[in-house]
């Protein structure tokens, strides 16, 4: 009799009494409040918010690694079939890019012996090399909320908090958190990101700020500062946590402002690169003993870190 | 047999959060849409069967998203259990016809995009961008139809007599 009264059964039974309407119950207000609880911890970055998110972050990384195999197929075939439409467009442009690319390269080629001579010359100091570590995609987390991949690799695999994430085309990203097994990456056109760029030839400096949409746009741009549709925009390296001079797009115009096209295929995101970049710090001492301290021990330019947007 | 049929509408909503999240390469924009998915499959699945997905069930599935994306923990478990509640406070206007579903689901899809975004300013302290707000649910809507279609045999009712009563094991 019990089950007779349970309002999710639809009874139509002789002598049923009132209509009786499903409402929310003392549960729902209950789970409603833990869920502001969790907003205000997760607006205070608390620690158990972000060691809880690591935690199921490292149990689904192989559940979601397992499903790639039998979804792949359809995200091939999806991939495939978003990209015949613009496969006309795009091989068009490639052929006319192809042509360009082949003058540039000679060109490159002419100017990179130059810099050798120069840079001889100058007596100037390498940059030192920057390790990488490729990993793979394995969840894609869109939403009004927040944009954000997860790679499979973590801190066993040297990846910390703060690393530049690269495609093919330019930076994705930078990783926020960082567990052993696994690395959330908040992509460049999250609501959250906010990356000091240097634009076009004359390397004015601005904001590039995400706002969830695909064009994230430029910010704190100096009057009459001459940009134009097709500037290149990299990193300035500013804040010293991302490394300078790395490509992320070129200017466009949309409406009145101006924004930023990425190069890396944020929507298509596979295999992506970490790099392992420990931003320079410099312990202020001319004493015979002055050495770079801390893990960010390696110093990769001359010049000292730029402080100022 | 009802264990089951109270089992596969949960099971949906972890498989649908498990899609969710999957990296399919889809266009940014278009992306913002697979969050909501399991919001319109509660919406959908309760307004068939009221409790089909429990409040529980909706908020383990957003608890699970929201630990596994960037946003706040919290935020996606809140707009399911708001989905829930418009699915309760909807289920009396429920109808055959698919323009009475479209109805009701949009009414819904519309204050729960009200809420996405009042929760993201507060959340910013800011006023947050609404077209993609807007634009996922737009094109959330576009996706019901099929939605309706595929998830009506996870969400029916025990088997009943045409006089009412139980079938026996339904």
């Amino acid at each position: 009799m019990g089950r007779l009264k349970d309002d999710s059964l639809i009874l139509t039974h002789r002598g049923a009494a009132k209509a009786h309407h499903p409402r929310v119950g003392v549960m729902w207000i209950a789970l409603v409040l833990v869920c502001l609880g969790l907003m205000l911890l997760s607006r205070l970055d608390h620690s158990y918010v972000r060691a809880a998110r690591t935690a199921v972050a490292d149990v689904a990384a192989p559940v979601l690694e397992a499903a790639r195999g039998p979804l792949e197929p359809v995200r091939w075939g999806l991939h495939q079939a978003s990209s015949y439409f613009a496969m006309v467009e795009r091989f068009d442009n490639l052929e006319r890019q192809n042509q360009e690319l082949q003058h540039w390269k000679w060109r490159a080629r002419e100017l990179e012996r130059q810099l050798e001579d120069l840079s001889a010359l100058a007596r100037a100091v390498n940059e030192t090399d920057l390790p990488t570590v490729t990993a793979r995609v394995i969840a894609s987390t869109p939403g009004t909320m927040g944009n954000a991949v997860l790679l499979r690799v973590g801190r066993s695999h040297k990846v910390l908090g703060g690393h530049a994430v690269i495609d093919a085309g330019g930076l994705v990203g930078r990783v926020i958190e960082a567990s052993d097994a696994s690395a959330r990456v908040l992509l460049i056109t999250d609501l959250k990101s906010r990356i000091p760029v240097h634009v076009g030839a004359g390397r004015v400096r601005a904001l590039m700020m995400g706002d969830n949409g695909p064009l994230p746009r430029l910010a704190y741009l100096p009057e009459n500062a001459g940009i134009k549709a097709g500037d290149p925009v990299v990193t300035s390296g500013v804040g010293g946590i991302l490394p300078r001079g790395l490509r992320i797009g070129e200017v466009i115009t949309v409406g009145t402002r101006l924004a930023v096209r990425p190069h890396a295929r944020l929507d298509a995101l596979d295999y992506v690169s970490v790099l392992l970049y420990a931003a320079p710090e410099l312990e202020l001492s001319d004493g015979p003993g002055a050495r770079a301290v801390g893990r960010r021990a390696q110093v990769r330019t001359l010049s000292a870190p730029e402080v100022t947007p | 047999m009802t264990f089951v049929r109270a089992l596969l509408p949960i099971l949906v909503m972890m498989v649908m959060v498990l899609l969710a999240v999957f990296p399919w390469g889809l266009a940014l924009d278009t992306r913002h849409v697979l969050p909501l998915l399991p919001a319109l499959a509660i919406l959908v699945m309760n307004l068939r069967r009221m409790h089909a997905v429990p409040e529980w069930a909706a908020f383990a599935a957003g608890l699970v998203l929201d630990a596994l994306s960037a946003g706040p923990l919290g935020f996606w478990a809140l707009i399911y259990l708001a989905a829930y509640a418009l699915a309760a406070l909807l289920h009396p206007f429920r109808g055959r016809g698919i323009a009475r579903g479209w109805i009701n689901v949009i009414a819904a899809m519309a204050l729960l995009a009200a809420l996405q975004w009042a929760l993201i300013s507060l959340y910013g302290m800011s006023a947050a961008p609404l077209a993609p707000v807007m634009h996922a649910t737009g094109l959330t809507l576009l996706v019901y139809p099929l939605l309706e279609v595929m998830l009506a045999p996870f969400a029916m009712a025990p088997q009943t007599r045409d006089n009412g009563y139980l079938v026996r094991g339904g």
